[in-house]
């Protein structure tokens, strides 16, 4: 049984990057664990290549990866990913599988961001999950220079709040990208298989304030406690709201 | 198993204090201007980057009739705060609240069509910069007293960005005579300010509009003759989501092509396309309110 993935040729600069990525900075330490393929071979193809569709197939196992070109999709499996965190420490996604895992578009300078950990769900869901098992990933995507992207910034949001979870540096917003993360915060949940099962907002009351007659509502708090109980997620999918993601060009 | 290869991108972020992390040309924007944080901007105030202000269209109230507010938003240069029914992908919507005395009925705030703004990553924000008027009519009560005053306040919020991105609420009020006539005031202000708004859709004119798809997967195109530009607003609803749109202008006029995706919630849910066409001809300018309902 296979995955197939799609790869188009309207992202011809990100193929070439991708290759860049892989073949310069990466392959030194792509295969460390000895587990995961990395073929320099393939990606001189992938650039090489840019005017044609290249469908990439990889096994269920490991799934499709994250390279700025592939999109995520609720019901996929979660494109995988290996980013450092602020400490210089891989992180790879599907080390997590088995857990639930959720991702989190992060920027310590975006008041969104801010009043979600301060005064929003944020200021007690992370410690509580934490203590539950669930993986809890801060992911920023924002361009170097660019509002919020300095590490040290990063650092000090997490210090002041007396945070340990990890943020996850995506300079080059390939992870981003392919997540089609737009917003900070933009939330994702991925099931103990490994499967997309949430992306959008945190919930619906940007800035505390529900904006219709409805009920407030968390909407990942609620993805979570359907996973747990058994069910599929209700609300798969909700508008997220937030600063833009500062991506870096292409 | 598989005759291709895996591929993992093993994406390694610079480490701080390493190599260089800056590149001249990485870090403009399509028309060449600096994207970097500006360390000012950081230290502005939310609240003072939007100044408010507010106007009447008349000099007084008159009883039984509807008067025209206009709030002024000034907005600070190279900062922009987003348009009130639909931010875009990021972003928040500016929101106005107005309320007046007990007996006059304030209506719903009405946005001018804002700009559309795409940067790296697809992200489309629809936004205002410089000066954003805000018209809300309101009806005078028959029992509104000759001679008395009525004040209407507005508590606006909003979220204002530049290359970074900050908070911000203000206040403002309007105290008015209610007598027996009243003069048109700021005639000029107000009538700029109706023109930025979406008309009927009915003052179009002849407009090819063709449905297409089925079940979740929606598609509405308009043709509209001797347009030289276009553009759509989307309006926010429950059960259809705007997805993307397709713009072409030729000599005849120009046809944008809507794509549409339909999550039935409740019962009574029904595709629609609802939101604010903007077309430009020789003539100018102008936008129109498009309420559409697809076949179920």
């Amino acid at each position: 049984m296979t995955t197939v993935v799609t790869r188009t040729a309207t992202a011809a600069r990100g193929a070439i990057l991708f290759a860049a990525l892989l073949g310069a900075g990466c392959r030194s330490t792509a295969v460390d664990d000895g587990s995961i393929p990395s073929s320099a071979s393939t990606i001189t193809a992938a650039a090489n290549e840019p005017r044609t569709s290249l469908r990439t197939v990889s096994s269920v196992e490991r799934g499709p990866v994250a390279d700025g070109i592939l999109r995520a999709g609720i019901g996929d499996l979660a494109p995988d990913f290996e980013l450092l965190d602020l400490d210089g420490r891989r992180q790879r996604l599907s080390t997590h599988r088995g857990k639930i895992v959720v991702l989190e578009w992060f920027n310590p300078k975006c008041p969104v961001v801010k009043y979600a950990y301060d005064e929003g769900p944020l200021s007690e869901m992370k410690r509580r999950y934490a203590m539950t098992g669930i993986v809890w990933l801060a992911i920023n995507s924002n361009a170097p220079g660019q509002e919020g992207s300095e590490p040290d910034d990063n650092r000090a949001f997490l210090a002041q709040r007396r945070l340990t979870t990890p943020v996850l540096l995506d300079p080059l917003g390939l992870v981003g990208r392919t997540y089609g993360a737009r917003t900070t915060p933009h939330v994702f949940v991925v099931n103990e298989r490994g499967v997309l099962v949430y992306s959008g907002a945190l919930d619906n009351a940007p800035q505390g304030r529900v904006e219709s007659a409805a009920a407030k509502t968390n909407y990942v708090e609620t993805a979570i406690s359907d996973l747990r109980s058994g069910h599929a997620v209700t609300t798969s999918s909700t508008r997220p709201y937030g600063c833009s993601i500062k991506y870096d060009r292409l | 198993m598989n005759a291709l290869p895996f591929l993992l991108a093993l994406i390694l972020p610079v480490l701080p204090g390493s190599a260089p992390q800056s590149e001249p040309e990485r870090n403009l924007t399509e028309n060449g201007a600096a994207r970097h944080e500006d360390p000012d901007d950081a230290d502005e105030d939310g609240d003072s980057l939007v100044a408010l202000s507010m106007i009447g269209d008349h000099d007084a109230l008159v009883p039984g009739g509807t008067i025209t507010l206009a709030l002024r938003c000034k907005i600070k240069p190279r900062w922009h705060v987003y348009w009130g029914p639909n931010a875009g992908d990021s972003g928040l919507a500016f929101k106005a609240d107005v309320t007046g005395p007990e007996g006059y009925v304030v209506g719903t705030p009405r946005f001018p069509w804002p700009k559309r703004d795409v940067s790296e990553g697809d992200i489309v924000q629809y936004l205002h910069e410089g000066e954003l008027v805000i018209l809300v009519d309101v009806k005078v009560p028959e029992s509104a007293k000759v001679g008395a005053n009525a004040t209407f306040d507005v508590a606006a919020r909003w979220l204002a960005c530049t290359s970074v991105c900050l908070p911000g609420s203000g206040k403002t009020s309007l105290s008015l005579p209610v007598a027996a006539t009243s003069k048109p005031n700021e005639a000029a202000v107000f009538a700029a300010a109706r023109a930025r708004l979406p008309r009927p859709w009915s003052e179009l004119g002849r407009v090819l509009m063709t449905p297409a798809g089925e079940g979740a997967e929606r598609k509405l195109t308009l043709v509209v003759p001797g347009a030289t530009a276009l553009e759509f607003f989307p309006y926010l609803t429950d059960a259809t989501t705007f997805t993307g749109r397709k713009i072409e202008v030729g000599k005849q006029g120009g046809t944008v092509a809507m794509n549409f995706e339909f999550k039935k919630k409740h019962d009574g849910d029904v595709p629609r396309a609802s939101g604010v066409l903007w077309v430009k001809t020789d003539k100018g300018e102008s936008s129109y309110e498009l309420e559409y309902k697809f076949q179920p």
